[in-house]
Formats: C-alpha cells, sequence, structure tokens
C-alpha cells in the first residue's frame, strides 16, 4: 500500500508536534524516519495509526483520502503501529495475546496458531504459542508486536523506536521484500542507514528533507540537528566533605541490596552501572530513604536530597500538571506570596526554566504533551536549587545526542556548586566519559569499582558483563 | 460565557482554546433528553406535563425562593467538600454520612445551650457540626492509611451514620424529642435570619465557603500538592509530599465542610433534628462536583437551578397530587444530560 501524508499538522496546546508535514511511504521498502526527540516522530505515526486525529492535512491509501478515528480502524485499513514500549500483558500467553487483540467477535485459535507459525518461517522468528510474555526476551516482545500486525493484516508496518537486535534488519527486510510498507522510526543516523531505502527527516516538528540511498551520513547529520554537539567535560574529583555513607547496607528491595559499602563525596559523580535489574534503581531508593534498610547503617550528611527517576510522566512529573504548575510545585518557595501563589512569578519562573534548560514548550503546556526529552529536561528544572545529594536514574534513556550532552554539562554543574552526585545508567560510555567513578552492581551486590582517570575501560566491561573482579 | 464554557471541567478552564464548537443535535438532544424522562413519567401517571411544568413555574412563590436559596447553599456547601477530597483523588462518597452525623453534633450544642442568644448559640453549633463532620471523616481517613478504599468505607460510615441519628432520637434524646419520630425541633433562635423570606445569610456562608475552596486548591502551594497528590501520589512523593497526609487533612477538612452544611440542613433548613435530614445532598453534591469540576458559576448555577426544581415540586403535591421525588428525577435528568454533552466535548 502507497501511503501519503498531506500536509499534516498536530497540535498540543501551543505547541506544533507536525507542523505542515508531508511524506509518502512507498510499498516493498524500507522507509526511514529520522529525527532528535520531540522532532515529532511519533506523533507523525500516531497521526497516519489512528491514535491521534490531526489538526489539518489529510492521508491518502493508495491514493483514497481516509481518516481514521481509532488505530484499529487504521489496522482494519492495513496500517499498523509497533509502539515504543510494548502494549503487551506480560502474563498472558502468545497466543492468548493474540487472541485479545483479534479483530471483531470471532476467537480463532486454530487460525492464529497457523498464522503465527507462517509468520515465524516468513519473518524468521521464534515465538510459540504457549510462551509467556513475561519469559520473552525484548528482541522477542518486539518480534511478538511485529507478528501481532502482520497477523492482524497490516500492509503498513510502522516500527518506533524499536530495540535493535541482530534479526531486525533482517525481519525488515522480510516485510518489505513481501510487498508491505514499512516505516521505521528512529533517532540513531547509522540504524537509518543501514536498515532504509529512503529516509525522510524531521526537526521541531516540520519536515526537513528526504535523502535516498546511498546516503551520505554527514548530510543527514546536518539535517537532523541544528547546534553543534556540546563537548564532554572532565570528570569531578569531589571534596573531602562526605555527603551520604552507607555501610554494609541491606535492604529488602526487588532485587534486595546487600553489603553495600558506599561513600558518596560532595562535589563527585559516582555511575552506578550493571546489568539492567541489578539493584540500580533500588540503591538509589536506599540513597534517597525511600526505601529502608534491614541491616548496616546509612548515615545522610547531606541536608536536601532529590531523586529523579527513570520514568518521567507519572514518576518525575505530575501528569496533568503543566510545566509552570510543576515547576510550582517543585520550587513552591519562589512562586509564594504569604499563602498564595503568585501567577506572574509562576510564569515569570517556567519562562526561566523553559530558556535555561532549553525546553520545547510554553508554560502551560502540559507536561504530557512534551516529548520524552523535554520531560527529562522539565525534571531537571524541576530539581530544587539546594539539592546537596542529587540522584539520577538513567537521565538520558533513550535521548539524542545534544539533549544527552546538556543534561551531563547541567549534572556537572551541580557538582562544580558541591552537590554530590549518583548516576545510574545503562551507557557505560557516558558514564566512562563523565563520572569520576564507576560503581558495578551485580545481583544488589557492589561488583567492584572502576575510576575512568587511569582505570581500563576493558575491566569496566569485564566486571558489567559478570566476568569476575577481584574488587578494588 | 456560553453554557459549555461554564461547565467546563477544570483543566479546559485554564487550558483554553480546547472548547470548540460541537455538534449542535447533540446539544439539543441533551436538552431534550434531561425533559423527555420526567415528561414521560408524568404522562404515565396519567397528568397532563404541560399543566405540571407550569405549576412548576408559578407556584415558585417567595417563600418557595426562599427554600430554593436554602437547598442551594447546602449543595454548594457540599459541593464545596467534594472539590476537596476528590482533587486528592478520593472518592469520598461519605458526605452524606459526615453531614448526617453533624446534624448530631449541632443538636448536641443546641440542647445544651437552647437559651443562649444566637450570636452564640449559632456559633457554637457551627464548631460543633464542623468537628463532628471532621470525627466521622476522620474513620474514613484512618482506614484509607490501613488501605481501606475510601468508597467501601464511606458507605459503611453513611449508613451507620444514618442508624446513629434515628438511634440519637428514638434512644438518647427520646425524652427531648417529647417521643415524636418528626424529630427535635429547633428554636428560632438557632436559625439563621432571613432578610425579606430569603436567608442572605446562608447564601454568603456558602458563597464564602465556595470561593474560599477554590481558591485554596487553585492558587495556594497547599491546593497545588494535594492536586499533585490526586493526579499521581508516586510523582508527588518524589518532591517530598506525602500522600497520607494530604488524605488525612483533606478528608478531615471536608468532612468539616460537610459539618457546616449538616448544621445548616438541621437548624436552618428543616429546623429540626430528624431521620432521613440529609435528603440526598452529599450525593448531589458529588454528581455536580463531576460535571462543574472547580468552575464557580457552574456550581452556583446547578445548585440553584436544583434549589429551583425541588422548589418547583413541593406545590406539585398538594395543587396537582404528584409527589415531590419528581424533583430527584428532573435532577437526575438534568445531570446525565450534563454527562452527555461533556462527553461529547471530550472527543
Amino acid at each position: 500500500m502507497r501511503v501519503e501524508l498531506v500536509n499534516i499538522t498536530k497540535r498540543f496546546g501551543d505547541l506544533f508536534a507536525n507542523n505542515d508535514v508531508s511524506a509518502t511511504f512507498e510499498p516493498g521498502q524500507v522507509h526511514g524516519l529520522l529525527g532528535e526527540n520531540g522532532a515529532g516522530k511519533s506523533t507523525l505515526m500516531k497521526v497516519l495509526a489512528g491514535w491521534y486525529r490531526p489538526d489539518g492535512g489529510s492521508i491518502r491509501v493508495d491514493g483514497k483520502d481516509v481518516a481514521f478515528h481509532t488505530p484499529q480502524e487504521a489496522l482494519a485499513h492495513g496500517i499498523g503501529y509497533v509502539p515504543q514500549d510494548p502494549q503487551d500483558f506480560p502474563p498472558l500467553t502468545v497466543l492468548e495475546h493474540l487472541v485479545v487483540g483479534t479483530p471483531g467477535w470471532a476467537v480463532r485459535r486454530d487460525a492464529l496458531v497457523r498464522d503465527l507459525e507462517n509468520v515465524n518461517a516468513n519473518l524468521g522468528f521464534d515465538l510459540r504459542p504457549s510462551t509467556r510474555i513475561q519469559d520473552l526476551t525484548v528482541g522477542q516482545r518486539l518480534q511478538l508486536a511485529m507478528a501481532q500486525v502482520v497477523v492482524y493484516g497490516a500492509k503498513v508496518i510502522i516500527l518506533d523506536e524499536p530495540p535493535m537486535g541482530s534479526g531486525l534488519r533482517d525481519s525488515l527486510q522480510k516485510l518489505a521484500a513481501e510487498g508491505r510498507t514499512v516505516v521505521f522510526i528512529t533517532h540513531n543516523i547509522p540504524d537509518a542507514v543501514t536498515l532504509c531505502h529512503r529516509i525522510t527527516v524531521l526537526r521541531r516538528g516540520r519536515r526537513v528533507g528526504a535523502v535516498e540511498q546511498p546516503v551520505d551520513q554527514a548530510a543527514l547529520v546536518k539535517m537532523m540537528f541544528e547546534e553543534d554537539l556540546p563537548p564532554a567535560g572532565t570528570p569531578p574529583t569531589g571534596s573531602e566533605d562526605i555527603a551520604i555513607d552507607l555501610s554494609n547496607v541491606s535492604s529488602r528491595t526487588d532485587p534486595p541490596l546487600s553489603n553495600i559499602n558506599l561513600k558518596v563525596r560532595c562535589g563527585e559523580i559516582v555511575g552506578l552501572a550493571g546489568i539492567e535489574g541489578s539493584g540500580q534503581a533500588p540503591l538509589l531508593s536506599v540513597l534517597a530513604g525511600r526505601d529502608g534498610v534491614t541491616a548496616g547503617a546509612r548515615k545522610c550528611h547531606a541536608k536536601h536530597v532529590h531523586l529523579v527517576p527513570a520514568g518521567r510522566l507519572g514518576e518525575g512529573l505530575v501528569d496533568g500538571f503543566n510545566v509552570q504548575e510543576m515547576l510550582a510545585l517543585a520550587h513552591s518557595d519562589e512562586v509564594k506570596q504569604g499563602w498564595r501563589l503568585d501567577p506572574g512569578r509562576m510564569v515569570r519562573l517556567a519562562e526561566r526554566a523553559i530558556s535555561q534548560f532549553y525546553i520545547k514548550g510554553q508554560p502551560r503546556s502540559p507536561s504530557g504533551s512534551l516529548s520524552g526529552g523535554n520531560q527529562q529536561r522539565l525534571m531537571l528544572a524541576c530539581v530544587p536549587f539546594d539539592t546537596d545529594l542529587l540522584l539520577l536514574d538513567n537521565p538520558t534513556r533513550g535521548l539524542d545526542v545534544p539533549t544527552a550532552g546538556f543534561i551531563w554539562s547541567w549534572i556537572m554543574e551541580q557538582c562544580e556548586r558541591g552537590a554530590g552526585v549518583v548516576v545510574a545508567s545503562n551507557e557505560l560510555e557516558e558514564l566512562w566519559a563523565h563520572a569520576s567513578r564507576i560503581v558495578v552492581l551485580e545481583r544488589g551486590r557492589i561488583a567492584g569499582e572502576v575510576t575512568p582517570i587511569g582505570g581500563s575501560f576493558e575491566r569496566l566491561k569485564e566486571l558489567v558483563g559478570g566476568a569476575k573482579g577481584e574488587g578494588e | 460565557m456560553s453554557l459549555r464554557q461554564l461547565f467546563a471541567p477544570a483543566q479546559d478552564m485554564t487550558g483554553k482554546g480546547r472548547l470548540r464548537g460541537g455538534d449542535l443535535a447533540v446539544r439539543v438532544a441533551a436538552a431534550l433528553a434531561a425533559f423527555l424522562l420526567p415528561t414521560l413519567l408524568i404522562a404515565l401517571a396519567g397528568k397532563d406535563p404541560l399543566a405540571v411544568y407550569q405549576e412548576f413555574v408559578t407556584g415558585l412563590t417567595v417563600s418557595r425562593l426562599g427554600d430554593a436559596t436554602m437547598y442551594a447553599a447546602i449543595l454548594i456547601i457540599c459541593t464545596a467538600s467534594a472539590m476537596i477530597t476528590f482533587n486528592a483523588s478520593l472518592w469520598n462518597i461519605g458526605i452524606e454520612g459526615q453531614l448526617a452525623f453533624a446534624t448530631i453534633g449541632a443538636t448536641g450544642a443546641m440542647i445544651l445551650m437552647r437559651d443562649a442568644p444566637s450570636a452564640i448559640l449559632i456559633p457554637a453549633m457551627l464548631v460543633a457540626a464542623m468537628v463532628a463532620g471532621a470525627l466521622w471523616a476522620s474513620f474514613v481517613a484512618l482506614l484509607r492509611l490501613i488501605d481501606v478504599n475510601e468508597i467501601f468505607s464511606g458507605f459503611a460510615l453513611n449508613q451507620i451514620a444514618g442508624a446513629l441519628v434515628k438511634f440519637m432520637l428514638v434512644g438518647v434524646w427520646w425524652e427531648i424529642s417529647q417521643k415524636r419520630m418528626s424529630g427535635i425541633p429547633f428554636p428560632d433562635n438557632a436559625s439563621l435570619p432571613t432578610v425579606g423570606g430569603i436567608n442572605l445569610w446562608m447564601i454568603a456562608l456558602s458563597l464564602i465557603v465556595l470561593v474560599g475552596t477554590v481558591w485554596v486548591i487553585v492558587r495556594t502551594p497547599i491546593g497545588l500538592q494535594v492536586r499533585a497528590v490526586g493526579l499521581s501520589r508516586v510523582s508527588a512523593s518524589f518532591y517530598g509530599i506525602s500522600a497520607n497526609w494530604v488524605f488525612v487533612a483533606t478528608l478531615l477538612a471536608g468532612g468539616a465542610l460537610a459539618g457546616i452544611a449538616g448544621m445548616l440542613t438541621s437548624s436552618t433548613y428543616f429546623h429540626r433534628f430528624a431521620p432521613d435530614v440529609t435528603s440526598g445532598f452529599g450525593f448531589t453534591a458529588i454528581l455536580i462536583y463531576l460535571i462543574a469540576r472547580m468552575n464557580l458559576l457552574g456550581v452556583i448555577v446547578l445548585s440553584t437551578l436544583f434549589g429551583l426544581i425541588n422548589a418547583g415540586t413541593i406545590g406539585l403535591q398538594t395543587r396537582l397530587g404528584i409527589d415531590p421525588s419528581l424533583a430527584g428525577l428532573v435532577q437526575i435528568s438534568i445531570i446525565l444530560a450534563l454527562y452527555l454533552l461533556q462527553g461529547k466535548d471530550k472527543r
């Protein structure tokens, strides 16, 4: 199916997520949709897939104007969207999951099993009907989401920032070879270049241009970013003052922590590394005092501890508050006038934060309407100014390079101000570039510690990979 | 200000621009629906609906208007009570019970001080009722702290409060009521005075309570914290706000407001302490809140409309032999019609 998006405009409040964007997706091709976080890629595809209704413009499928009110309607017209975070039901089995989403009333278990086998054979997937979704790997969950839209008859398959795995390239090529139209949303230039026949670039809600293979990567970089990448800082060394001291701490978290010894000094950045789920989040939670210790001692010398959680909406940000309400909640002293909130000061505080943190939004933009990167920057803007122990859980997850760079330079500033900082991250490179030292966790224990200055990156990778170190 | 803006939920009030011109047909259908159900039932009862509606309007004498404003004032205060807890995401259906229990407090104060001048008796009853209302709400709060849903506890406490009122009447205060099930009458000095048949005191009090409540929720740091907890307990916790503290504080405050309504109901509206004195004020208030949300004018207009409907139906019984329960029916029809409109706007 040939899909044409013609002059699509989508607004959230005063924010133009898509502004007059046109794009054409041909059958038999893998089409890239490339742009920074907040460029409007997901919004554009959600408009196509019936999640949002456009404020302007039209959608044409095989030359005919269409308008979808629901994702089901779009799917019935052959347009299937695979969202960034898997929208599945972990306790269900693969087959049950397919049954739940089946359009119509009839449940055709046997037919679904047959369809699933076909998909497995055609795309090289390995999905067994009786496996529980919670037992699937991240890659298999993506396969399930793709299999689902294929089984339901999608001719156009949209993948929103799928986790990159070895088999993904093959699957996309096979889908295209079967005559389907594949749209691949990404902020990663090499991924787009290796996977796509044709790439459309978005920036700040507008279409910048489209390129065909062979693609010049440097040209893509220029199209995608406006500003130069900020330089990485040099790791701060910290002072003698201790911000917090954990000695032999254990906790009843998930996973439980045991025998954690960790001193965080003022003015240093401690990186937390490890395989995802090795206890980084519980350790941050214990450091923040949100979870109690069952053994050992937590001595906190910092007066103002603030944890910036990994989740954005519904965790670090109140879903339903706008930018200025969020900031007023976090910095109530700044906007208080006796008993009341001063609306003028609220707006000024918000405007200051918006310009200081480059938030693409207005004081009255709902926090839920901001893109991931802008939500993260708003969360930083909501860190109380007098925080002297700052804890961050994967602050750059899913963000593009300039945004991540901005976040790190802000973290550096907090450090220079004298705050002790602990950052958990799954990206070893960024910890290596910025942290004073990196503590590696494994199953709730500290497996070892590496100092980037004078240390070995290979050693860090070994520790994270579980190759036993002797501890330093 | 259009009708739609009037009843726009809070987020639309601040968000602006979200109120688009809608489908006129749905609007007309909603307005018709509001009258269709009661009209059908009147016709089924063998009466002429037109005559009923005519009587409805002509029956609104000054004294009935006085009744209507008192009814509206009590509804407004109950809606303010609902606002406080609902903004903290608590489905506080216990307003009804808090109001009922508060009438016990007000009556107790009245019995102890019945000969005191109004200037002393009325504040004393007010304080007693507010304390009683807050006390009754505190049980919901305590149960909430051990993870008992406020809907279940509120429902149970409503039942218990109703039973307690009966028990007080036929048990503890049976002699004082001179063994009459019609209840314990309140003396004139216990009533807020009227001016030309209209109870200006009650109108003023209700408006102060309503405006004050909205102001605190929308314009103060405390209100911001309450709303933060209401939208997301987890998010609020990252900014050092204790959800439990907010739950307890809002329930106590809401209970105290329900107490004011309870005092007014018994001392000034019905002039007596009697079973079933609550008249469903607590539930109607929740319905009003769910439509008008934080919109001041919306709450006032709906409450006044309901007051007028209630007063208008009183005359129907004597003149046309129609039970005043018609009022409730018309009120609910209007609520349902407004939900229909609101649902349309949310698209």
